[in-house]
């Protein structure tokens, strides 16, 4: 049941010709590099340290960001600017 | 951090402070639910962070940290409100400063002076002055007040009808307006046909035709308004009309009478004088010596002004010696010939007075003479020879 439901979301969004993150409430990364991380659709910081993040994401599942020297330029709701030297980037599933 | 929002957080101020406490992340978390404008946020330790934040949600952040038990200390202040509060004491020096910068830049975008080139006439470049002043080129206005060059030019040129091209333009504080003037060919005086006619009685003694058929010869009598010249030249046939010119020499005959008494009042002086002196500085007239009423009953004023002067320039000052000569009124009676030639003479003065310059009295011919209660008539005749001619304008169609 949750799989059709996943998998009528995932059509629609194709026919429907929205972007993927907003029909399936998925974060949307962008990155330049390894310098700079901007993370949109999150659900808060569960973890920050100059060289980890962790974001909630909506699925109630992880971001992980490895780095060094990792300064959060900016912060606004639902969206974070990460920068420093970013190394890893993890996905933890729900549960995990 | 993108530049123009630092410089907004600049001007609103901001402080770099150090959050202590345990659940920092949770605070994180309320700050960016409560969207609260930081950044540059780093994690310093454990129990750590470092932070900037713009003054005005430092405040609302407080009431956060009383929920989530954090404590702050304020590393750093940054920003204008925190720059005018060191200012304070040299408040004076820097406003002054800014003022005098102000006025520099206010100062130099003014137009100072307004250059006008290329105009040969002086009431043409008052004119011209006039003009730009309406359109707001005038001393003690700012350039930003004032219309684009372009537009000025344009404006000029339609206002003026006499100009070729106009360059219009600053060059610092002076604005400079260049006309190119129209040069029209010489304009040949437009002449209307006309005719010569006679201006009085007269009997033509000469003419001179510079234009035009001549219609009289000389030792012939003309009456006022008849035809010296016509202006129409050519064949009988097909006359053309051209404007008559030329001068015709009339004599003309006048008759002047006179009296004169024979008994004469005359000014003599008696030699007795008084000096006085003037000093004239500018529009005053200033009595220096010679006061009191004139001593005399009867007198004549002589008087002489001398002015001084610099090469070409004259200065305001000048000095008038007034010499009051003591006159006595005495009678002599004139014996009738006397009588006669004053009255001649007096006669030809008032003659020559009336008639124009170039005329001349070829004779005179004393008419009447005779002696009535002391009083000597004379009546004269006199041949003048004078220019006669007036133009009369002929319509075409005539």
């Amino acid at each position: 049941m949750r799989k059709l439901h996943q998998k009528l979301k995932r059509w629609a969004a194709g026919v429907l010709d929205i972007p993927q993150d907003v029909i399936l409430d998925m974060p949307r990364i962008t990155m330049i590099g390894p310098l700079q991380m901007y993370v949109e659709n999150h659900q808060g910081v569960l973890l920050f340290n100059h060289n980890e993040l962790r974001l909630l994401l909506s699925n109630k599942g992880q971001l992980l960001v490895r780095g060094e020297k990792l300064v959060i330029r900016q912060i606004l709701p639902e969206e974070i600017l990460l920068e420093g030297h970013i190394r890893h980037v993890q996905y933890l599933e729900p549960g995990q | 951090m993108v530049n123009n929002e630092e410089m907004v957080y600049w001007w609103q101020g901001y402080v770099l402070i150090i959050i202590k406490g345990k659940r920092l992340e949770r605070l994180i978390n309320r700050m960016m639910y409560q969207r609260l404008s930081a950044w540059d946020l780093v994690r310093l330790s454990e129990e750590e962070a470092q932070v900037c934040i713009t003054v005005p949600d430092f405040f609302r952040l407080r009431t956060l940290l009383k929920e989530t038990g954090c404590r702050i200390r304020i590393v750093k202040k940054a920003g204008l409100p925190f720059m005018l509060k060191r200012m304070r004491p040299q408040a004076g020096l820097y406003a002054g400063a800014v003022l005098f910068l102000a006025m520099l830049y206010l100062f130099s975008s003014m137009i100072w002076s307004v250059e006008i080139e290329g105009v040969s006439v002086p009431e043409q470049e008052a004119q011209l002055r006039a003009t730009l002043a309406d359109l707001g080129v005038k001393p003690w206005n700012f350039k930003f007040r004032v219309a684009e060059p372009s537009e000025i030019k344009r404006q000029v040129m339609e206002r003026l009808d006499h100009v070729t091209w106009v360059g219009f333009g600053y060059k610092g504080t002076t604005a400079y307006l260049k006309v190119v003037e129209k040069t029209l060919p010489e304009v040949s005086e437009k002449v209307y046909p006309r005719d010569l006619v006679a201006k009085k009685k007269a009997v033509i003694h000469d003419l001179f035709v510079e234009s035009g058929t001549p219609k009289v010869k000389p030792n012939q009598y003309v009456r006022p308004g008849d035809l010296l010249v016509s202006g129409k030249i050519g064949r009988e046939d097909q006359p053309q009309q051209t404007a008559a010119k030329g001068k015709v020499w009339g004599e003309v005959w006048y008759v002047s009478e006179i009296r004169v008494p024979l008994k004469q009042q005359k000014a003599v002086l008696t030699g007795e004088q008084q000096g006085r002196y003037y000093l004239h500085v500018g529009p005053y007239k200033l009595k220096v010596w010679g006061f009191g009423k004139i001593p005399f009953d009867d007198y004549v004023i002589r008087d002489q002004t001398y002015s001084f002067s610099i090469g070409a320039y004259t200065l305001p000052v000048a000095w008038t010696i007034e010499e009051v000569h003591a006159a006595r009124q005495t009678e002599l009676t004139l014996e009738k010939k006397e009588a006669t030639e004053l009255g001649i003479k007096l006669a030809r003065d008032k003659m020559a007075a009336k008639l124009p310059e170039d005329a001349q009295i070829v004779e005179e011919n004393i008419l009447k003479k005779s002696l009535d209660s002391g009083k000597v008539y004379i009546k004269i005749h006199y041949s003048v020879i004078e220019e006669i001619s007036m133009a009369k304008y002929t319509s075409q169609g005539e």
